[in-house]
């Protein structure tokens, strides 16, 4: 019950309140009306204690005066003391990304934008496909440049950009009733163009894997298999490569470096006697593999995304 | 502490934004501190334009905006800002079949608001606007003064420096009103709010100072004291804020540009 664990005024201590409490630089007053609060309130009890610890690790590090520590975790442990009380649930990833698609929200615009995706990644595929690879391959010998004017297809040099332009349209300010607030937050851009694109796609994916084995275990003899996912793994491959990299050393910078990666690879070859190796030798293993590493590393450093450059003031007393 | 204040605070350097050929905003100069700040006018002069600057959704056409200490004009140093920022725009779009927790904690993360951290400040925002008992149920199967209130805490969960409040009242029934300037002025003590309304008489009793906004500029700035001083004997009104208002308004009007 929230009657139980909180004053029914609603009122909170305020970090900056809070700061200054632990710091023991408030107004007696205030800090009369802080310890009322704290005695009445466990969300702010826990508030407390947790800033206190890290307060103590900012001053007192680990090789501060054992005393000190000792009486810290003492006082850390009385605060801290009450396991079951606050029945917060955590923030679960499931939760988040359902949000961030806006699953509830858009359950049939999700669905037409999911057999959308797929839709196009097959019609693509059955226009290009019989020039990469099930009609008449170019020789190698013919050239990179006469790959291209030979009917290699252009649109696959494009193909990983267009799942994050649809995914753009699709959440733009006309068509998310929460643009503007979320044009307002630190994630909004690219970032979350690309958080967004990924989660389409992850979804896309298994759902092409489904209609190509569908389709192969039912063709007829002399028919063209369609293949969805050779177009949409490199777009999922991509997208989570730049959020992994992204994490580290910042989206603009990711996504400069994996885009320029993949224009070298499409256009390197032109000058050459190979056909653009990206665009027709990499089995759809190697997408998977990479989507499935970098989906590892983003795993790895959740915690990361979301402190990356965060100011000091979140941490605590810094 | 004084760091903190430096980031409680918004400010305008001769700040124009033209929309294709309308002025709406010409040329505004303003530096607010700590504290609840009322922006008023009539519809149209700029305050809905003035919020959204401030808060980086849209970008000046000249001039330049300061937002929780940063000038929010690079993509790196509107994230900072951003991170900063409360923002209940006034056209509250959500989602109606997230719960209110869920849609909190959407923003929460959106604001990147640690992971740790989440589910307490989630809580503590619900808590502020007092909608504990109804956190688990759907938006859409609450009234319109408990989404706008959902609207505040999505703004509060950060607990942001500066907090941009654009028309937070409409929807809100008397009561909930007195509740709400009480939390307005609770969170001014210790970050820059500015709220936008057209109720003369809410910024009278829940602000320190007043913004008044005319045809994209800048005609009163003072305490709500120093505006009712301002009234005319004869300008209409019911109350001395709303004469004062008018009174402003009217010489503004009068004035050369």
């Amino acid at each position: 019950m929230t009657h139980a664990l909180t004053p029914d005024d609603g009122w909170h201590v305020s970090p900056q309140l809070r700061r200054a409490w632990i710091t023991g630089t408030c107004a007696d007053e205030q800090a009369w009306s802080v310890e009322a609060h704290l005695s009445e309130c466990a969300i702010c009890r826990q508030d407390v204690a947790r800033h206190l610890a890290s307060a103590v690790a900012d001053i007192a590090g680990n090789s501060g005066p054992r005393s000190v520590r000792e009486l810290v975790d003492d006082v850390h442990l009385r605060l801290v003391d009450l396991p079951e009380q606050v029945p917060l649930r955590p923030a679960s990833v499931t939760r988040r990304w359902r949000a961030l698609l806006g699953l509830r929200q858009v359950g049939l615009t999700w669905a037409v934008v999911l057999v959308a995706l797929l839709a196009g990644a097959t019609i693509l595929d059955l226009l290009a496909g019989s020039r990469l690879l099930g009609g008449a391959p170019p020789t190698a010998a013919s050239g990179a440049a006469a790959w291209f004017a030979g009917g290699g297809s252009w649109v696959a040099a494009v193909a990983p950009i267009l799942p994050v332009l649809g995914v753009a349209l699709a959440y733009g300010p006309g068509l998310d009733p929460a643009h503007e607030m979320t044009a307002a937050t630190p994630v909004a851009g690219l970032r979350l163009v690309l958080w967004r694109t990924a989660g389409v796609l992850l979804t896309t994916v298994p759902a092409a894997l489904v209609l190509e084995l569908v389709v192969a275990a039912n063709r007829q003899i002399g028919s063209s298999t369609p293949h969805p996912t050779r177009w949409l793994l490199p777009a999922l491959g991509l997208t989570l490569v730049v959020l992994a990299l992204g994490s580290r050393v910042g989206t603009a910078m990711a996504t400069a470096g994996v885009a320029s990666l993949w224009v070298l690879g499409v256009v390197a070859p032109l000058g050459t006697e190979a056909a653009p190796l990206l665009l027709t030798d990499v089995p759809p293993a190697f997408w998977a593999l990479l989507a499935g590493g970098a989906g590892l590393v983003l795993v790895l450093r959740r915690d990361r995304l979301d402190a990356l450059h965060s100011p000091p003031h979140h941490g605590g007393l810094a | 502490m004084t760091l903190i204040d430096t980031h409680a605070a918004v400010g305008a350097d001769r700040l124009v934004v033209r929309y294709r050929k309308r002025t709406a905003l010409a040329g505004i100069d303003l530096d607010l501190g700590p504290g609840v700040h009322g922006l008023l006018g009539p519809n149209g002069a700029g305050k809905s334009t003035l919020m959204r600057v401030l808060a980086t959704v849209t970008s000046p056409t000249e001039g330049s905006v300061q937002v929780a200490g940063v000038n929010p004009a690079s993509p790196g140093r509107a994230r900072d800002a951003r991170r900063r920022l409360g923002y209940l725009p006034q056209a509250f779009g959500f989602y109606p079949r997230f719960t209110v927790r869920e849609f909190v904690e959407y923003f929460a993360w959106l604001k990147e608001v640690p992971g740790p951290q989440i589910p307490l400040a989630v809580q503590r925002a619900i808590d502020r606007v007092d909608l504990g008992a109804r956190a688990d149920e759907q938006l859409r199967r609450l009234s319109g003064g408990m989404v706008r209130r959902v609207g505040i805490a999505q703004a509060i969960v950060n607990d942001p420096d500066v907090l941009l409040l654009d028309e937070p009242t409409a929807g809100l029934d008397p009561e909930q009103r007195l509740d709400f300037r009480a939390l307005v002025r609770e969170l001014g003590v210790d970050a820059c709010v500015l709220v936008s309304t057209h109720l003369v008489e809410d910024v009278a009793v829940a602000c320190h100072d007043v913004v008044l906004l005319q045809d994209g500029r800048l005609v009163f700035t003072g305490t709500p004291d120093e505006l009712v001083a301002r009234a005319d004997t004869d300008a209409p009104g019911d109350t001395d804020v709303e004469r004062g208002y008018t009174s402003v308004l009217r010489a503004a009007r009068r004035s050369p540009r």
